[in-house]
């Protein structure tokens, strides 16, 4: 029988499949030996762990899930402040050319969004706690109730207000940074009451910013699928040890899910129609 | 990419300054400030309307160095 004849490319494919292979088959190796320890591990240490971690983290919950959200969110919101006024000290005197001047300000503008959307998240994260704590047991709220009835219904009022105060700051920040951008590049528009406001912010940038916002969304993607990961194997854990059920782990597939099936179905369709790519 | 480009010099020449030239190719004042430190690369239609601005050809503008 005549041995197949392999193209170049298929003899480069092939050299650089068995240079990478040794490492894939080392790491898939460490991960299934990890897996089994943990599996092991989530056996004996069941009963061990689950209960005191449990009582423990729900102490620190009850504390940190009614004043942590105003600590982090106020923290997020003073530094936000100062350096949106130090921004717009510099704008007022910048001779619209002083590259160094204008980079400082464009860099304090992203970290003031970035910090924006953590008080958001923050906002969220903290609701889910206090909620947690106070709601999230039979038991434990009716032992809260039977204990002070007053008491409980503050804990409450203060976990909703820290939700309302966190998303109130950074709605309000994020406002004042976009119309600060938009000042210091007039051909930006959107406003972020608006619905579309992403998609007319986009819009309103130019092939380099653009390059920017896809190249950074590509390794928000990759940061995404690595995350995913590594809650899997956080909620696997969970499941085994602390009996949280199957729903968050479904819950980080899902998340999963969308977003390589977004990127693969994008691609997909951008390589039929690429005159779509630079719109 | 190694591109080189002279568009600083044809920029004072029309006498605009960065804002004012992004203004006209539509593009920010940032990304004329980037093309003319060689931070940034245009893309041809870009390349070209920045040519026709200045009145020269894109290869007056844009010279493309191999690298050593």
């Amino acid at each position: 029988m005549k041995n197949k004849e392999f193209t170049p490319k298929q003899q480069e494919n092939k050299k650089e499949d068995r240079k990478a292979l040794k490492g894939f088959w080392l790491l898939m190796l460490g991960g299934f030996l990890v897996g089994i320890l943990v599996g092991f591990l989530s056996v004996f240490l069941k009963d061990v762990w689950s209960a005191e971690l449990l009582n423990g983290l729900t102490k620190v919950g009850s504390i940190v899930g009614i004043y942590g959200g105003y600590v982090v969110v106020t923290v997020l919101l003073v530094i936000s402040i100062i350096m949106y006024k130090k921004s717009r000290r510099e704008f007022a005197d910048w001779d619209g050319e002083d590259e160094e001047v204008y980079n400082r300000m464009d860099t304090r503008v992203s970290y003031v969004s970035w910090f924006s959307q953590l008080m958001m998240i923050a906002s969220y994260l903290f609701l889910a706690t206090g909620a947690y704590v106070n709601l999230g047991d039979k038991e434990r709220t009716k032992a809260l109730l039977d204990a002070s009835f007053s008491g409980w219904v503050v804990s409450i009022i203060l976990v909703l207000g820290s939700m309302i105060y966190g998303l109130v700051a950074s709605v309000i920040m994020q406002q004042k940074m976009v119309n600060f951008a938009k000042e210091m590049n007039p051909e930006k528009h959107g406003s972020v009451y608006d619905m579309k406001f992403n998609k007319k912010w986009l819009e309103s940038c130019d092939e380099a910013e653009k390059f920017i916002t896809y190249k950074s969304s590509y390794m928000a993607m990759q940061a995404g699928s690595y995350t995913c990961m590594i809650l899997w194997m956080v909620c696997l854990v969970g499941m085994l040890i602390f009996e949280i059920g199957i729903l968050p782990l479904c819950m980080v597939l899902i998340v999963w899910l969308v977003q390589t099936s977004t990127y693969a179905l994008r691609v997909i369709y951008f390589a039929k129609h690429p005159s779509e790519v630079m719109k | 990419m190694p591109l080189k480009n002279s568009l600083k010099e044809y920029r004072a020449k029309l006498g605009v300054n960065q804002q004012e030239m992004g203004a006209l190719a539509g593009v920010s004042r940032q990304t004329i400030s980037q093309i003319e430190r060689g931070d940034y690369s245009p893309s041809v239609s870009l390349a070209l309307k920045l040519a026709k601005l200045c009145g020269v050809s894109v290869e007056d503008i844009f010279q493309y160095e191999e690298d050593e």
